[in-house]
């Protein structure tokens, strides 16, 4: 079976496609010209780190290796995305507005794990799922603020 | 005044999947843990989560992970407790979509022990 997984990540986090995709989410948001090309680094960013991925672990020998990665990498944006959603909606709730930054690096990173998901197989995709649903319930019980701990 | 008319909120708890099909917004009954009975086809437009996916699914975990924080699930879960829920609200999706504001109405039907929650698109 040919190695190509590789050559697919370069596929998806092509500098283009990217390009576009997050000129799309920016559209959707009025934000300034220098939050739009902080979004846009950002997101060339993450593209070139999964890139960057497949071309250090580009032999066949490489697979398992590869694919742990992709699955770190997942998690990584997974967590990135759940923190810009909890920071932009507890604005909105407080302050009646969420900073469109905020919002845009939110669709920003849940557009590039799909990206990944788009390289797995639907099994992965759901183990991964419960991983970061289950990180963070813990991480929710297991690190609360040092008053309820009196 | 809510997007979710009062007519409508009459109708619960016999609203069936063609008069959840007729809103012009989300309509999504969840049991008390939160897992979806019935999900109407404007919230899987809205979503991109096909009905028969998002049924048996758990709605602030899995099918909206944008709500599950404090603000939303931990706000169902203490309505649910309390057997009182009527919480209406500004949000913002971003999970696998544009940046997309929405106004989310949770309600519990005492009566029934029936959980619904309301999904509609607004202006910024």
């Amino acid at each position: 079976m040919k190695y190509e997984l590789p050559q697919r990540l370069s596929g998806i986090a092509g500098a283009d496609a990217v390009s576009a995709d997050t000129n799309a989410f920016l559209a959707a948001v009025n934000i300034s010209e220098q939050d739009r090309t902080i979004v846009q680094q950002e997101a060339h960013s993450t593209a070139n780190q999964i890139r960057a991925l497949g071309n250090a672990m580009c032999d066949p020998e490489d697979a398992d290796e590869l694919y742990g990665a992709l699955a770190s990498l997942w998690l990584e944006l997974r967590l990135q995305w759940q923190r810009h959603n909890d920071v932009a909606n507890y604005d909105l709730m407080r302050h009646g507005e969420a900073k469109p930054i905020d919002l845009v690096r939110g669709s920003v990173s849940a557009y590039h794990f799909q990206r990944i998901e788009s390289v797995l197989q639907p099994n992965q995709i759901q183990f991964l799922n419960k991983k970061a649903l289950s990180i963070m319930e813990s991480l929710r019980q297991d690190v609360v603020s040092p008053a309820e701990t009196v | 005044m809510s997007f979710v008319t009062p007519h409508f909120i009459s109708q619960i708890p016999s609203v069936d999947r063609n008069a959840a099909d007729a809103q012009p917004y989300g309509v999504v009954q969840v049991d008390d843990q939160g897992v979806i009975k019935l999900y109407n086809k404007w919230e899987s437009e809205l979503a991109g989560v096909p009905t028969s996916n998002a049924e048996g699914s758990n709605f602030f975990t899995q099918v909206a992970p944008c709500t599950n924080n404090r603000l939303v699930y931990g706000k169902f879960k203490d309505g649910v407790a309390r057997n009182e829920l009527d919480f209406e609200f500004n949000y913002t999706f971003t999970y696998k979509m544009n940046p997309t504001n929405v106004r989310i109405r949770m309600l519990r039907h005492a009566p029934s022990g029936s959980n619904w929650v309301f999904v509609n698109t607004r202006a910024a």
